[in-house]
Protein backbone atom coordinates (compact mmCIF):
# COMPACT_ATOMS: atom_id res chain seq x y z
CA UNK A 1 0.00 0.00 0.00
CA UNK A 2 1.68 3.16 -1.18
CA UNK A 3 -0.37 5.64 0.81
CA UNK A 4 0.14 3.62 3.96
CA UNK A 5 3.87 3.60 3.45
CA UNK A 6 4.07 7.29 2.78
CA UNK A 7 2.22 8.02 5.97
CA UNK A 8 4.09 5.46 8.02
CA UNK A 9 6.11 7.17 10.74
CA UNK A 10 7.80 4.33 12.49
CA UNK A 11 7.63 0.63 12.80
CA UNK A 12 8.92 -1.51 15.61
CA UNK A 13 9.32 -5.26 15.41
CA UNK A 14 9.93 -7.59 18.30
CA UNK A 15 10.98 -4.85 20.67
CA UNK A 16 12.39 -6.31 23.85
CA UNK A 17 13.75 -4.59 26.88
CA UNK A 18 15.53 -6.25 29.74
CA UNK A 19 16.55 -4.34 32.83
CA UNK A 20 19.43 -5.81 34.78
CA UNK A 21 19.62 -4.84 38.39
CA UNK A 22 22.81 -5.44 40.26
CA UNK A 23 22.59 -6.51 43.84
CA UNK A 24 24.52 -4.95 46.70
CA UNK A 25 28.22 -4.70 45.80
CA UNK A 26 27.45 -6.51 42.59
CA UNK A 27 26.66 -9.64 44.56
CA UNK A 28 23.47 -10.83 43.00
CA UNK A 29 21.72 -9.92 39.80
CA UNK A 30 18.09 -9.84 38.90
CA UNK A 31 16.63 -9.17 35.49
CA UNK A 32 13.24 -7.78 34.63
CA UNK A 33 11.72 -8.33 31.23
CA UNK A 34 9.96 -5.03 30.79
CA UNK A 35 9.03 -5.64 27.15
CA UNK A 36 8.77 -9.07 25.60
CA UNK A 37 8.48 -8.61 21.88
CA UNK A 38 6.31 -5.67 20.87
CA UNK A 39 5.23 -5.03 17.28
CA UNK A 40 4.00 -1.52 16.82
CA UNK A 41 3.64 1.03 14.07
CA UNK A 42 2.14 4.44 13.75
CA UNK A 43 1.03 6.52 10.80
CA UNK A 44 0.51 10.22 10.39
CA UNK A 45 -2.66 11.39 12.12
CA UNK A 46 -2.95 8.28 14.28
CA UNK A 47 -4.24 8.60 17.81
CA UNK A 48 -3.15 5.42 19.46
CA UNK A 49 -4.13 4.56 23.03
CA UNK A 50 -2.02 2.27 25.19
CA UNK A 51 -3.56 0.82 28.35
CA UNK A 52 -2.35 -1.55 31.01
CA UNK A 53 -1.71 -1.79 34.73
CA UNK A 54 1.40 -0.40 36.41
CA UNK A 55 4.33 -2.59 35.47
CA UNK A 56 2.89 -3.66 32.14
CA UNK A 57 5.68 -1.87 30.27
CA UNK A 58 3.74 1.13 28.95
CA UNK A 59 6.27 3.71 30.09
CA UNK A 60 9.22 1.62 28.92
CA UNK A 61 7.68 1.44 25.47
CA UNK A 62 7.16 5.20 25.51
CA UNK A 63 10.77 5.81 26.49
CA UNK A 64 12.06 3.51 23.77
CA UNK A 65 9.98 5.23 21.11
CA UNK A 66 11.27 8.61 22.29
CA UNK A 67 14.83 7.38 22.23
CA UNK A 68 15.26 7.87 25.95
CA UNK A 69 16.04 4.21 26.45
CA UNK A 70 17.81 1.67 24.25
CA UNK A 71 16.13 -1.54 23.29
CA UNK A 72 17.69 -4.86 24.20
CA UNK A 73 16.69 -6.61 20.99
CA UNK A 74 14.33 -6.14 18.07
CA UNK A 75 14.27 -3.11 15.83
CA UNK A 76 12.66 0.28 15.60
CA UNK A 77 12.86 2.01 12.25
CA UNK A 78 11.80 5.57 11.55
CA UNK A 79 10.40 6.65 8.25
CA UNK A 80 10.88 10.33 9.03
CA UNK A 81 13.60 12.63 7.75
CA UNK A 82 15.44 13.97 10.76
CA UNK A 83 14.67 17.64 11.28
CA UNK A 84 17.29 19.36 13.38
CA UNK A 85 18.91 17.50 16.20
CA UNK A 86 15.75 16.62 18.08
CA UNK A 87 14.20 13.20 18.15
CA UNK A 88 11.09 12.69 15.98
CA UNK A 89 9.12 11.53 19.03
CA UNK A 90 8.68 13.89 21.94
CA UNK A 91 7.32 13.10 25.34
CA UNK A 92 4.77 14.70 27.67
CA UNK A 93 5.15 13.34 31.17
CA UNK A 94 2.60 12.47 33.79
CA UNK A 95 3.33 15.13 36.31
CA UNK A 96 3.73 18.71 35.08
CA UNK A 97 4.75 19.70 38.61
CA UNK A 98 7.96 17.73 38.16
CA UNK A 99 8.59 17.97 34.44
CA UNK A 100 9.01 21.76 34.26
CA UNK A 101 12.04 23.40 35.79
CA UNK A 102 10.67 25.47 38.70
CA UNK A 103 13.50 27.99 38.51
CA UNK A 104 13.02 28.93 34.87
CA UNK A 105 10.44 31.31 33.51
CA UNK A 106 7.99 29.52 31.29
CA UNK A 107 9.01 31.72 28.37
CA UNK A 108 12.64 30.68 28.87
CA UNK A 109 11.75 26.99 28.93
CA UNK A 110 9.85 27.37 25.68
CA UNK A 111 12.51 29.53 24.01
CA UNK A 112 15.09 26.93 24.87
CA UNK A 113 12.98 24.25 23.19
CA UNK A 114 12.28 26.45 20.16
CA UNK A 115 15.97 27.20 19.75
CA UNK A 116 16.88 23.55 20.00
CA UNK A 117 14.21 22.50 17.53
CA UNK A 118 14.96 25.32 15.10
CA UNK A 119 18.75 25.05 15.12
CA UNK A 120 19.30 28.58 16.31
CA UNK A 121 20.63 30.48 19.25
CA UNK A 122 18.20 31.27 22.03
CA UNK A 123 18.65 35.00 21.57
CA UNK A 124 17.33 34.78 18.03
CA UNK A 125 14.03 33.18 19.06
CA UNK A 126 11.47 35.91 18.66
CA UNK A 127 8.88 36.66 21.30
CA UNK A 128 6.11 36.07 18.76
CA UNK A 129 7.24 32.49 18.31
CA UNK A 130 6.75 31.84 22.02
CA UNK A 131 3.33 33.47 21.93
CA UNK A 132 2.35 31.46 18.85
CA UNK A 133 3.47 28.30 20.59
CA UNK A 134 1.44 29.08 23.69
CA UNK A 135 -1.48 29.85 21.42
CA UNK A 136 -1.31 26.33 20.00
CA UNK A 137 -2.11 24.95 23.44
CA UNK A 138 -4.88 27.45 24.17
CA UNK A 139 -2.82 29.74 26.40
CA UNK A 140 -2.75 32.92 24.33
CA UNK A 141 -3.25 35.34 27.18
CA UNK A 142 -0.65 34.18 29.66
CA UNK A 143 2.48 35.97 30.70
CA UNK A 144 5.58 34.11 29.46
CA UNK A 145 7.60 35.77 32.22
CA UNK A 146 5.80 33.82 34.93
CA UNK A 147 7.26 30.82 36.72
CA UNK A 148 5.70 27.34 36.66
CA UNK A 149 4.40 27.62 40.24
CA UNK A 150 2.23 30.54 39.18
CA UNK A 151 0.21 28.28 36.91
CA UNK A 152 -2.42 25.69 37.74
CA UNK A 153 -1.86 21.99 37.07
CA UNK A 154 -3.81 22.10 33.83
CA UNK A 155 -1.92 25.13 32.55
CA UNK A 156 1.39 23.52 33.46
CA UNK A 157 0.48 20.43 31.48
CA UNK A 158 -0.37 22.68 28.53
CA UNK A 159 3.07 24.28 28.83
CA UNK A 160 4.67 20.83 28.88
CA UNK A 161 2.73 19.98 25.71
CA UNK A 162 3.83 23.27 24.12
CA UNK A 163 7.45 22.48 24.94
CA UNK A 164 7.12 19.12 23.20
CA UNK A 165 5.45 20.75 20.18
CA UNK A 166 8.29 23.29 19.92
CA UNK A 167 10.54 20.52 18.62
CA UNK A 168 8.23 19.74 15.68
CA UNK A 169 7.82 16.09 16.57
CA UNK A 170 6.36 13.51 14.23
CA UNK A 171 4.86 11.71 17.20
CA UNK A 172 3.76 13.14 20.52
CA UNK A 173 4.04 10.51 23.23
CA UNK A 174 1.90 11.34 26.25
CA UNK A 175 2.64 9.16 29.25
CA UNK A 176 -0.39 9.36 31.55
CA UNK A 177 -0.78 13.08 30.86
CA UNK A 178 -3.96 13.47 32.87
CA UNK A 179 -3.53 11.09 35.82
CA UNK A 180 -2.14 13.84 38.06
CA UNK A 181 -4.83 16.34 37.12
CA UNK A 182 -8.26 17.16 38.41
CA UNK A 183 -11.33 15.80 36.66
CA UNK A 184 -12.42 19.10 35.14
CA UNK A 185 -8.88 19.80 33.92
CA UNK A 186 -8.51 16.28 32.54
CA UNK A 187 -11.31 16.98 30.13
CA UNK A 188 -9.57 20.16 28.94
CA UNK A 189 -6.30 18.37 28.26
CA UNK A 190 -8.00 15.43 26.54
CA UNK A 191 -9.89 17.81 24.27
CA UNK A 192 -6.71 19.76 23.56
CA UNK A 193 -4.81 16.63 22.51
CA UNK A 194 -7.68 15.61 20.28
CA UNK A 195 -7.69 19.03 18.67
CA UNK A 196 -3.91 19.04 18.09
CA UNK A 197 -4.20 15.61 16.53
CA UNK A 198 -6.96 16.72 14.19
CA UNK A 199 -5.54 20.08 13.19
CA UNK A 200 -2.02 19.11 12.24
CA UNK A 201 -2.51 15.40 11.69
CA UNK A 202 0.08 14.99 14.39
CA UNK A 203 0.34 11.40 15.54
CA UNK A 204 -0.28 11.02 19.27
CA UNK A 205 0.41 8.02 21.45
CA UNK A 206 -1.71 8.29 24.56
CA UNK A 207 -0.78 6.12 27.52
CA UNK A 208 -3.13 5.62 30.44
CA UNK A 209 -4.02 3.08 33.06
CA UNK A 210 -7.72 3.58 32.70
CA UNK A 211 -9.37 2.53 29.50
CA UNK A 212 -12.06 5.16 30.01
CA UNK A 213 -9.87 8.10 29.04
CA UNK A 214 -8.34 6.12 26.21
CA UNK A 215 -11.81 5.30 24.92
CA UNK A 216 -12.70 8.94 24.91
CA UNK A 217 -9.65 10.16 23.05
CA UNK A 218 -8.21 7.50 20.76
CA UNK A 219 -9.37 5.45 17.83
CA UNK A 220 -7.17 2.41 18.17
CA UNK A 221 -5.93 0.89 21.35
CA UNK A 222 -3.21 -1.49 22.47
CA UNK A 223 -3.74 -3.43 25.68
CA UNK A 224 -0.49 -4.31 27.42
CA UNK A 225 0.16 -6.91 30.06
CA UNK A 226 3.51 -7.88 31.53
CA UNK A 227 5.47 -6.52 28.60
CA UNK A 228 3.35 -8.00 25.83
CA UNK A 229 0.46 -6.76 23.76
CA UNK A 230 -2.54 -8.93 24.57
CA UNK A 231 -5.18 -7.21 22.48
CA UNK A 232 -5.32 -4.47 19.89
CA UNK A 233 -7.91 -2.89 17.66
CA UNK A 234 -10.69 -0.35 17.50
CA UNK A 235 -11.23 1.10 20.96
CA UNK A 236 -15.02 1.17 20.86
CA UNK A 237 -15.14 -2.42 19.74
CA UNK A 238 -12.76 -3.52 22.45
CA UNK A 239 -14.69 -1.72 25.17
CA UNK A 240 -17.96 -3.20 23.94
CA UNK A 241 -16.71 -6.75 23.46
CA UNK A 242 -13.25 -7.43 24.87
CA UNK A 243 -11.80 -10.81 24.02
CA UNK A 244 -9.07 -11.15 26.61
CA UNK A 245 -9.80 -11.80 30.29
CA UNK A 246 -7.27 -9.13 31.15
CA UNK A 247 -9.01 -6.47 29.05
CA UNK A 248 -12.30 -7.41 30.69
CA UNK A 249 -10.67 -6.91 34.08
CA UNK A 250 -9.45 -3.46 33.07
CA UNK A 251 -12.91 -2.48 31.88
CA UNK A 252 -14.66 -3.83 34.97
CA UNK A 253 -12.31 -1.88 37.23
CA UNK A 254 -13.56 1.45 35.92
CA UNK A 255 -15.92 2.94 38.48
CA UNK A 256 -19.41 2.90 37.01
CA UNK A 257 -22.08 5.20 38.24
CA UNK A 258 -25.12 2.97 38.84
CA UNK A 259 -27.50 5.90 38.61
CA UNK A 260 -26.60 6.98 35.11
CA UNK B 1 -31.87 10.77 66.07
CA UNK B 2 -28.39 10.29 67.35
CA UNK B 3 -25.38 10.89 65.17
CA UNK B 4 -21.91 9.47 65.46
CA UNK B 5 -20.32 12.59 64.13
CA UNK B 6 -21.73 16.06 63.57
CA UNK B 7 -20.03 19.09 62.18
CA UNK B 8 -21.72 22.44 62.61
CA UNK B 9 -20.75 25.54 60.69
CA UNK B 10 -17.20 24.24 60.38
CA UNK B 11 -14.82 26.92 59.14
CA UNK B 12 -11.09 26.86 58.61
CA UNK B 13 -8.98 29.85 57.65
CA UNK B 14 -5.26 29.45 57.08
CA UNK B 15 -3.13 32.43 57.90
CA UNK B 16 -0.39 32.87 55.33
CA UNK B 17 1.70 35.92 56.12
CA UNK B 18 -0.98 38.59 56.00
CA UNK B 19 -3.39 36.68 53.76
CA UNK B 20 -6.43 34.85 55.02
CA UNK B 21 -6.99 31.67 53.04
CA UNK B 22 -10.61 30.70 53.58
CA UNK B 23 -10.38 27.00 52.88
CA UNK B 24 -13.57 25.94 54.60
CA UNK B 25 -16.48 28.35 54.96
CA UNK B 26 -19.18 26.71 57.04
CA UNK B 27 -19.88 23.05 56.42
CA UNK B 28 -22.52 21.01 58.23
CA UNK B 29 -22.49 17.23 58.39
CA UNK B 30 -24.45 14.58 60.24
CA UNK B 31 -23.21 11.04 60.11
CA UNK B 32 -25.24 8.03 61.23
CA UNK B 33 -24.01 4.61 62.19
CA UNK B 34 -23.07 2.58 59.12
CA UNK B 35 -23.69 5.47 56.76
CA UNK B 36 -21.36 6.49 53.97
CA UNK B 37 -21.17 10.10 52.92
CA UNK B 38 -19.30 10.94 49.72
CA UNK B 39 -17.66 14.36 49.51
CA UNK B 40 -16.86 15.41 45.95
CA UNK B 41 -15.04 18.45 44.62
CA UNK B 42 -12.03 19.66 42.65
CA UNK B 43 -8.59 20.34 44.12
CA UNK B 44 -8.62 23.49 46.17
CA UNK B 45 -12.24 23.17 47.22
CA UNK B 46 -11.37 22.39 50.82
CA UNK B 47 -11.80 18.62 50.76
CA UNK B 48 -8.62 17.76 52.61
CA UNK B 49 -9.03 20.64 55.04
CA UNK B 50 -12.47 19.22 55.79
CA UNK B 51 -10.98 15.79 56.55
CA UNK B 52 -8.27 17.26 58.76
CA UNK B 53 -10.67 19.49 60.68
CA UNK B 54 -13.01 16.57 61.34
CA UNK B 55 -10.05 14.84 62.99
CA UNK B 56 -9.05 17.98 64.88
CA UNK B 57 -5.70 17.78 63.16
CA UNK B 58 -5.29 21.40 62.13
CA UNK B 59 -2.94 23.18 64.48
CA UNK B 60 -4.12 26.51 65.83
CA UNK B 61 -0.86 28.13 64.79
CA UNK B 62 -1.60 27.25 61.20
CA UNK B 63 -5.26 28.06 60.86
CA UNK B 64 -8.27 29.35 62.70
CA UNK B 65 -10.83 26.59 62.97
CA UNK B 66 -14.27 27.53 64.23
CA UNK B 67 -17.61 25.80 64.54
CA UNK B 68 -18.17 22.45 66.19
CA UNK B 69 -17.22 18.85 65.54
CA UNK B 70 -19.30 16.79 67.93
CA UNK B 71 -18.33 13.27 68.74
CA UNK B 72 -19.89 10.87 71.17
CA UNK B 73 -17.21 8.37 72.18
CA UNK B 74 -18.68 7.28 75.50
CA UNK B 75 -22.22 7.11 74.19
CA UNK B 76 -23.63 9.44 76.81
CA UNK B 77 -22.47 12.97 76.11
CA UNK B 78 -21.38 15.01 73.17
CA UNK B 79 -17.88 16.40 73.07
CA UNK B 80 -16.71 19.18 70.79
CA UNK B 81 -13.49 17.80 69.38
CA UNK B 82 -12.22 21.26 68.54
CA UNK B 83 -12.27 22.39 72.16
CA UNK B 84 -10.42 19.43 73.61
CA UNK B 85 -6.78 19.40 74.57
CA UNK B 86 -4.33 17.45 72.44
CA UNK B 87 -4.23 14.70 75.06
CA UNK B 88 -8.00 14.34 75.10
CA UNK B 89 -8.12 14.37 71.29
CA UNK B 90 -5.61 11.54 71.17
CA UNK B 91 -7.97 9.38 73.21
CA UNK B 92 -10.62 9.83 70.52
CA UNK B 93 -8.49 9.74 67.39
CA UNK B 94 -7.84 6.22 66.18
CA UNK B 95 -10.21 4.72 68.73
CA UNK B 96 -13.42 6.48 67.73
CA UNK B 97 -12.59 8.31 64.52
CA UNK B 98 -9.84 7.34 62.16
CA UNK B 99 -8.28 8.68 58.98
CA UNK B 100 -6.86 7.13 55.85
CA UNK B 101 -4.94 9.47 53.59
CA UNK B 102 -4.21 9.81 49.92
CA UNK B 103 -0.57 8.91 49.68
CA UNK B 104 0.41 5.68 51.42
CA UNK B 105 4.08 6.29 50.62
CA UNK B 106 4.13 9.32 52.90
CA UNK B 107 1.83 7.92 55.56
CA UNK B 108 4.01 5.04 56.69
CA UNK B 109 7.42 5.29 58.26
CA UNK B 110 9.95 4.15 55.66
CA UNK B 111 12.50 2.81 58.15
CA UNK B 112 10.18 0.77 60.33
CA UNK B 113 8.79 -2.66 59.52
CA UNK B 114 5.02 -2.78 58.88
CA UNK B 115 4.41 -5.07 61.86
CA UNK B 116 5.99 -2.68 64.32
CA UNK B 117 4.03 0.26 62.93
CA UNK B 118 0.74 -1.58 63.22
CA UNK B 119 1.53 -2.79 66.76
CA UNK B 120 2.45 0.75 67.72
CA UNK B 121 -0.91 2.04 66.44
CA UNK B 122 -2.70 -0.72 68.34
CA UNK B 123 -0.82 -0.03 71.56
CA UNK B 124 -2.05 3.56 71.64
CA UNK B 125 -5.43 2.38 72.84
CA UNK B 126 -4.98 -1.26 73.84
CA UNK B 127 -2.67 -3.65 75.60
CA UNK B 128 0.27 -4.32 73.34
CA UNK B 129 0.34 -8.05 73.90
CA UNK B 130 -3.08 -8.57 72.29
CA UNK B 131 -1.97 -6.81 69.12
CA UNK B 132 -0.98 -9.81 67.00
CA UNK B 133 -4.42 -11.35 66.91
CA UNK B 134 -6.27 -8.22 65.79
CA UNK B 135 -3.60 -7.28 63.29
CA UNK B 136 -3.41 -10.66 61.60
CA UNK B 137 -7.21 -10.88 61.44
CA UNK B 138 -7.44 -7.47 59.76
CA UNK B 139 -4.57 -8.22 57.40
CA UNK B 140 -6.35 -11.35 56.31
CA UNK B 141 -9.54 -9.39 55.71
CA UNK B 142 -7.78 -7.03 53.33
CA UNK B 143 -6.14 -9.96 51.56
CA UNK B 144 -2.59 -9.56 52.82
CA UNK B 145 -0.49 -12.38 54.23
CA UNK B 146 1.27 -12.32 57.59
CA UNK B 147 4.63 -12.01 55.82
CA UNK B 148 3.66 -8.37 55.19
CA UNK B 149 4.45 -7.70 58.84
CA UNK B 150 8.14 -8.29 58.27
CA UNK B 151 8.34 -6.05 55.21
CA UNK B 152 9.46 -2.46 55.00
CA UNK B 153 7.13 -0.06 53.16
CA UNK B 154 9.37 0.18 50.08
CA UNK B 155 9.04 -3.55 49.54
CA UNK B 156 5.29 -3.32 49.00
CA UNK B 157 3.30 -1.96 46.09
CA UNK B 158 1.05 1.11 46.35
CA UNK B 159 -2.11 -0.96 46.59
CA UNK B 160 -0.65 -3.14 49.34
CA UNK B 161 0.57 -0.10 51.25
CA UNK B 162 -2.84 1.51 51.07
CA UNK B 163 -4.35 -1.70 52.47
CA UNK B 164 -1.78 -1.60 55.27
CA UNK B 165 -2.90 1.97 55.98
CA UNK B 166 -6.47 0.72 56.07
CA UNK B 167 -5.50 -1.91 58.65
CA UNK B 168 -3.64 0.76 60.58
CA UNK B 169 -6.73 2.96 60.65
CA UNK B 170 -8.90 0.08 61.83
CA UNK B 171 -6.77 -1.65 64.49
CA UNK B 172 -8.53 0.16 67.28
CA UNK B 173 -11.97 -0.63 65.93
CA UNK B 174 -13.18 2.93 65.29
CA UNK B 175 -16.80 3.85 64.66
CA UNK B 176 -16.04 6.47 62.04
CA UNK B 177 -13.57 6.29 59.17
CA UNK B 178 -12.58 9.32 57.15
CA UNK B 179 -11.05 8.41 53.80
CA UNK B 180 -9.35 11.29 52.02
CA UNK B 181 -8.90 10.29 48.37
CA UNK B 182 -7.61 6.85 49.41
CA UNK B 183 -7.37 5.53 45.86
CA UNK B 184 -6.45 8.55 43.75
CA UNK B 185 -2.81 7.53 43.48
CA UNK B 186 -3.57 3.97 42.46
CA UNK B 187 -4.15 2.19 39.17
CA UNK B 188 -7.78 1.50 38.26
CA UNK B 189 -7.53 -2.24 38.87
CA UNK B 190 -5.81 -1.73 42.24
CA UNK B 191 -8.32 0.98 43.06
CA UNK B 192 -11.12 -1.52 42.56
CA UNK B 193 -9.43 -4.02 44.92
CA UNK B 194 -8.85 -1.46 47.67
CA UNK B 195 -12.41 -0.13 47.38
CA UNK B 196 -13.83 -3.65 47.57
CA UNK B 197 -11.80 -4.36 50.72
CA UNK B 198 -12.87 -1.09 52.24
CA UNK B 199 -16.55 -1.72 51.54
CA UNK B 200 -16.48 -5.27 52.87
CA UNK B 201 -14.91 -4.06 56.11
CA UNK B 202 -17.32 -1.16 56.35
CA UNK B 203 -20.29 -3.57 56.14
CA UNK B 204 -18.80 -6.04 58.59
CA UNK B 205 -17.97 -3.52 61.32
CA UNK B 206 -20.86 -1.16 60.53
CA UNK B 207 -18.43 1.68 60.04
CA UNK B 208 -19.68 5.14 59.30
CA UNK B 209 -17.57 6.63 56.57
CA UNK B 210 -16.80 9.99 55.02
CA UNK B 211 -15.31 9.26 51.61
CA UNK B 212 -13.60 12.18 49.94
CA UNK B 213 -12.83 12.06 46.22
CA UNK B 214 -12.76 14.05 43.02
CA UNK B 215 -14.31 11.25 41.01
CA UNK B 216 -18.07 11.50 41.33
CA UNK B 217 -18.64 8.17 39.58
CA UNK B 218 -16.47 6.36 42.08
CA UNK B 219 -18.53 7.28 45.16
CA UNK B 220 -21.80 6.90 43.29
CA UNK B 221 -21.38 3.15 43.59
CA UNK B 222 -21.49 3.03 47.37
CA UNK B 223 -22.26 6.36 49.06
CA UNK B 224 -25.64 6.88 50.70
CA UNK B 225 -25.48 10.64 50.49
CA UNK B 226 -23.30 12.88 48.37
CA UNK B 227 -21.99 16.32 49.25
CA UNK B 228 -20.64 18.55 46.50
CA UNK B 229 -18.04 20.90 47.92
CA UNK B 230 -17.07 24.06 46.10
CA UNK B 231 -14.82 26.84 47.41
CA UNK B 232 -15.23 25.66 50.98
CA UNK B 233 -19.01 25.38 50.95
CA UNK B 234 -21.44 22.58 50.28
CA UNK B 235 -23.27 23.56 47.09
CA UNK B 236 -25.43 20.48 46.84
CA UNK B 237 -26.31 17.67 49.19
CA UNK B 238 -28.58 14.79 48.26
CA UNK B 239 -29.08 11.04 48.47
CA UNK B 240 -26.88 9.39 45.82
CA UNK B 241 -29.92 8.08 43.98
CA UNK B 242 -31.31 11.62 43.67
CA UNK B 243 -28.31 13.69 42.76
CA UNK B 244 -27.48 11.92 39.49
CA UNK B 245 -31.02 11.76 38.23
CA UNK B 246 -31.60 15.39 38.87
CA UNK B 247 -28.51 17.47 39.65
CA UNK B 248 -29.80 20.86 40.77
CA UNK B 249 -26.56 22.80 41.00
CA UNK B 250 -24.82 23.75 37.72
CA UNK B 251 -21.49 22.69 39.25
CA UNK B 252 -22.75 19.16 39.93
CA UNK B 253 -24.01 18.89 36.39
CA UNK B 254 -20.72 20.23 35.04
CA UNK B 255 -18.72 17.70 37.08
CA UNK B 256 -20.79 14.91 35.61
CA UNK B 257 -20.32 16.11 32.03
CA UNK B 258 -16.56 16.37 32.52
CA UNK B 259 -16.15 12.64 33.08
CA UNK B 260 -15.69 10.18 30.25
CA UNK B 261 -18.31 7.49 30.15
CA UNK B 262 -17.46 3.92 29.29
CA UNK B 263 -20.88 3.06 27.91
CA UNK B 264 -20.61 5.91 25.43
CA UNK B 265 -16.91 6.18 24.64
CA UNK B 266 -17.35 8.70 21.88
CA UNK B 267 -19.56 11.11 23.80
CA UNK B 268 -17.91 14.50 23.97
CA UNK B 269 -16.69 15.41 27.42
CA UNK B 270 -17.16 18.99 28.43
CA UNK B 271 -14.49 20.62 30.54
CA UNK B 272 -15.51 23.15 33.17
CA UNK B 273 -14.21 26.52 32.02
CA UNK B 274 -12.04 28.57 34.37
CA UNK B 275 -10.73 27.31 37.65
CA UNK B 276 -11.58 27.13 41.34
CA UNK B 277 -11.59 30.61 42.91
CA UNK B 278 -8.64 31.70 44.96
CA UNK B 279 -9.66 31.04 48.58
CA UNK B 280 -8.03 34.33 49.57
CA UNK B 281 -10.62 36.49 47.92
CA UNK B 282 -13.83 34.50 47.83
CA UNK B 283 -16.93 36.57 48.37
CA UNK B 284 -20.18 35.72 50.06
CA UNK B 285 -22.18 35.36 46.84
CA UNK B 286 -22.09 32.27 44.68
CA UNK B 287 -18.47 31.26 44.11
CA UNK B 288 -19.28 29.29 40.99
CA UNK B 289 -20.66 32.45 39.39
CA UNK B 290 -17.73 33.11 36.98
CA UNK B 291 -17.85 29.58 35.58
CA UNK B 292 -21.61 29.16 35.48
CA UNK B 293 -23.71 29.06 32.32
CA UNK B 294 -26.77 30.37 34.11
CA UNK B 295 -25.12 33.17 36.06
CA UNK B 296 -27.27 36.23 36.69
CA UNK B 297 -26.58 39.47 38.44
CA UNK B 298 -28.34 38.39 41.64
CA UNK B 299 -26.00 35.43 41.99
CA UNK B 300 -23.09 37.25 43.54
CA UNK B 301 -24.89 39.99 45.40
CA UNK B 302 -25.80 38.20 48.61
CA UNK B 303 -24.94 34.99 50.31
CA UNK B 304 -26.99 32.16 48.89
CA UNK B 305 -28.41 29.79 51.46
CA UNK B 306 -28.67 26.06 51.21
CA UNK B 307 -32.35 25.34 50.57
CA UNK B 308 -34.24 22.07 50.48
CA UNK B 309 -35.70 21.33 47.06
CA UNK B 310 -36.92 17.80 47.73
CA UNK B 311 -36.75 15.36 50.65
CA UNK B 312 -33.14 15.44 51.81
CA UNK B 313 -31.99 17.22 48.66
CA UNK B 314 -30.36 20.58 49.38
CA UNK B 315 -28.90 23.03 46.92
CA UNK B 316 -27.12 26.38 47.19
CA UNK B 317 -28.41 28.07 44.04
CA UNK B 318 -31.06 30.59 43.14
Amino acid sequence: MSLGNKDLLFEGRGIRKKYVREGFLGSRQSTTDALRGIDIKMRRGDLLGVVGESGSGKSTLAKIICGLEDLSSGELTWNVKPSGKSHPAQMVFQNPFNSLNPKLKVGYTLREALAYGGFKRMASVRKEEVVALLDKVGMNKVNPDAYPHQFSGGQRQRIAIARALALNPAVLVCDEPVSALDISIQAQILNLLKEINKKNRLAIMFIAHDIEAVGMISKDVIVMKEGSIVERGDVVKIIKSPEEEYTKKLIEAVPVNPYL
Amino acid sequence: MSFLLTAKNLKATYIRENLRVKALRGVNLNLHKGECVGVVGESGCGKSTFALSLMGLIDSSEAEVSGRVDVNPAGDKKLNLLELTEKEKNKIRGRYISLIMQDPYNTLNPVMRIGRQLREAYALHNRKKDASETISRLLEEVGLGSDTLKAFPHQLSGGMLQRVCLVCALVNNPAVLIADEPTSNLDVTIQRKVINNLLRIKEKYELAMVFITHNINLVAGFADRIFILYAGKVVEEAPASEIFKDPKHPYTAALMRALPDLSEPKRKIVPIPGSVPDPVDVTEGCSFYPRCRFAREECFRNEILLKEVAGGHYVRCL
